[in-house]
């Protein structure tokens, strides 16, 4: 599930870093004067989920499970017998859809920047888990970020797992 | 569904079944065992009941009885509906 920062952006809206994924259009930036800057696509290991492929002996339908037992919300417990359920192949999950062709994108920084300006940064390049509910992974995809002339400090204060609760 | 809207929560007909009213700004890290269904509040020493493990109707019958009961709410659970505080 995918995690937007919470953050007001009413009063004084930042400016948007964008982010690509094609070198022409990175090189179209440049042209015309734009802050490119480069970095890996990691993925993170937080953000797999593990699971196997169980396929029933009876009708032959198959279905993914994080185990042969497993909780789902409200206190159920599903059991996959041996006698049901024949292990297929052990999977992965990861949660953000990332591409399989490219590992690395770009920040576009808006023309003129200024040192200690805020920009909101619509599509991040870092994947990070901010929470979990239940087997749901929640990733952040956005985010806020400082310039310090050479560079984007992003605001990891806004991706606290707390930022996904409320008590009271 | 479950609406939060200004801090209260709200049912399907529109009744609203508590406010949300904790003073503080209540982190897991403030609960003695956040991961559980009800976990102690090191604050103010209240039990603090973690919506996760319930249905509507059992957060719904649980207000009714008690609507200063303190809940733990997951923004991403879907049984709830947040709208953001306007500005």
């Amino acid at each position: 599930m995918e995690f937007n920062v919470r953050y007001d952006r009413t009063y004084m809206p930042p400016r948007i870093v964008k982010t690509v994924y094609e070198l022409n259009e990175a090189n179209d930036y440049l042209s015309k004067g734009h802050t490119v800057i480069f970095e890996r696509v990691d993925l993170n290991s937080a953000l797999y989920s593990n699971g196997f492929i169980f396929k029933n002996r009876s009708n032959g339908q198959c279905q993914i499970a994080e185990s042969r037992e497993f909780y789902v919300q409200y206190g159920r417990t599903i059991h996959l017998s041996e006698d049901e359920w024949e292990l297929v192949i052990p999977v992965k999950h990861y949660a953000r859809e990332r591409s399989l062709n490219i590992d690395w994108a770009a920040y576009v920084i808006p023309l003129d920047p200024k040192e200690g300006e805020l920009f909101y940064v619509e599509d991040l390049i870092e994947d990070i888990l901010v929470s979990e509910f239940w087997s749901s992974k929640i990733y952040a995809v956005d985010g806020i970020a400082k310039w310090n002339d050479n560079a984007l400090e992003f605001r990891r204060d806004l991706y606290d797992s707390s930022e996904c609760g409320i008590v009271g | 569904m479950l609406t939060i809207k200004n801090k209260q929560v709200i049912d399907a007909s529109g009744t609203m079944l508590k406010t949300l009213s904790c003073p503080r700004r209540i982190s897991d890290a403030d609960l003695e065992n956040p991961h559980h269904p009800v976990s102690r509040c090191t604050h103010c020493e209240r039990d603090v009941i973690n919506t996760d493990y319930l249905t509507e109707a059992q957060i719904i019958a649980r207000l009714k009885e008690d609507p200063t009961t303190c809940l733990k709410i997951n923004r991403y659970n879907p049984i709830f509906r947040v709208i953001e505080e306007e500005s």
